[in-house]
């Protein structure tokens, strides 16, 4: 009977602190010394995970091919920008100045069971201390990977773009200029919604961002990656028509991926 | 000796877990060490590991500890209630503890996860009784021979 009545105090004493750190944490006073302690031990996830996933990026020769037919795709499009620019000259640019990348080391996914599920989220060793804020933009190689979301001194948390709540404007087709809505739906799925039924869209066009920087630089820039379209659903008593989208980068064998800084 | 063992093999559960899985190691751990040891440090063990694995995770300080806690403290409770510590207990208490883990903290696949959850807890407890127990029944054979 002792021993019962000890147990149960112990539960009681544990759990009143515990309930008192959960509520204090929200205030957020537990952020530096908790961003200390994460700090020693992200190099060691960072092997940890390094060593259970590896790094097979440079040997995967149909993403390479794939680069270079983009990289020279993209550099179509930016001569077309230049072009454009000498129109524009008279008016003030809206692009974001926001150009400093920031490398990351990829720490933890925790949402991710090789062989059983897509991650969903990243943890990256960056966090405030180097500048990072909510909401901005994460890139690999010109592919969007997502955006940060929740953060802590020398932490952060990446919400990948198939990630259930991202949502965000994008545009594909043959010129670039059809405009939809990128979703993400779990488990690796993206679709772009929200395309016009007169829209042309097809098997095999590029997603690329839409630009949804705000004037502190936060966001995606125009012109990221974001993949290809696999399958496009064009129902003609819809309202819109809908395209699975399916990344170029795999997620799964990411190491290190780059955050796009604001002002 | 023991509690530095112990110890380890708790870091390394909230390092695999908060590195690349969902599945709640620690917990599953946590729960084979209240079935098999059946002492209240096992609490303790379960706030500070809880402690870790939110740091490591990014989540609200105190949340994987108020959890830990809650569960370990009615498992006990149904434990003692009816002397069950055998594989089918922890098979059970690891199921439904890793299925409510999982939609307290918004994972996926929760009723996938929680079946082999509760595997892989049956596992650890038949690890854990095995070197835990072993040198005791070997103990037991050499006085009987020695009797002989």
């Amino acid at each position: 009977m002792q021993k019962r009545k000890s147990s149960f105090s112990i539960f009681i004493v544990f759990f009143v602190v515990s309930l008192i750190i959960f509520g204090l944490s929200k205030t957020g006073i537990f952020n530096t010394p908790s961003s200390l302690i994460a700090s020693v031990f992200s190099p060691v996830q960072s092997r940890f995970l390094n060593f259970i996933v590896g790094a097979n990026w440079s040997s995967n020769s149909n993403l390479k091919d794939e680069n270079i037919k983009l990289t020279k795709e993209l550099s179509d499009y930016q001569k077309l920008k230049e072009q454009n620019r000498s129109l524009l000259d008279q008016f003030q640019s809206i692009n974001p100045k926001s150009t400093t990348l920031l490398p990351a080391n990829i720490i933890g996914a925790p949402s991710f069971i090789p062989g059983l599920s897509m991650p969903e989220s990243f943890i990256l060793d960056k966090g405030s201390s180097d500048g990072i804020k909510a909401g901005d933009g994460v890139v690999f190689k010109d592919n969007l990977v997502g955006k940060i979301g929740k953060i802590t001194n020398n932490s952060s948390e990446v919400l990948l773009t198939a990630n259930e709540k991202s949502s965000f404007t994008a545009k594909t087709g043959d010129n670039g200029q059809v405009l939809g809505v990128l979703k993400g739906q779990g488990g690796g799925e993206i679709i772009i919604d929200n395309v016009l039924l007169s829209e042309n869209i097809k098997n095999g066009d590029f997603v690329f961002t839409n630009g949804n920087v705000n004037l502190n630089g936060e966001g995606f820039p125009p012109g990221l990656i974001v993949g290809k379209i696999i399958s496009v659903e064009k129902n003609p008593s819809a309202l819109f028509q809908k395209a699975e989208v399916k990344p170029l980068i795999d997620f799964t064998k990411l190491t290190m991926v780059f955050i796009i800084l604001g002002k | 000796m023991r509690i530095w063992i112990l110890s380890l093999i708790l870091l390394i559960a909230v390092l695999v877990e908060a590195t690349f899985t969902t599945i709640p190691l620690v917990f599953l751990i946590l729960i084979n060490l209240l079935v098999i040891e059946r002492k209240s440090w096992v609490f303790s063990a379960a706030f500070f590991s809880g402690l870790a694995l939110d740091i490591l995770s990014i989540r609200f300080l105190g949340s994987s500890s108020l959890y830990f806690v809650t569960l370990l403290f009615i498992i006990n409770l149904y434990e003692r209630r009816f002397e069950a510590n055998n594989a089918y207990f922890v098979f059970l208490a690891s199921f439904l503890g890793s299925f409510f883990y999982m939609i307290v903290f918004s994972e996926r696949m929760v009723l996938q996860q929680s079946v082999l959850s509760a595997f892989i807890g049956s596992f650890i407890f038949y690890a854990i009784y095995f070197f835990r127990f072993r040198k005791k029944n070997l103990n037991y054979v050499d006085k009987t021979e020695q009797k002989k």
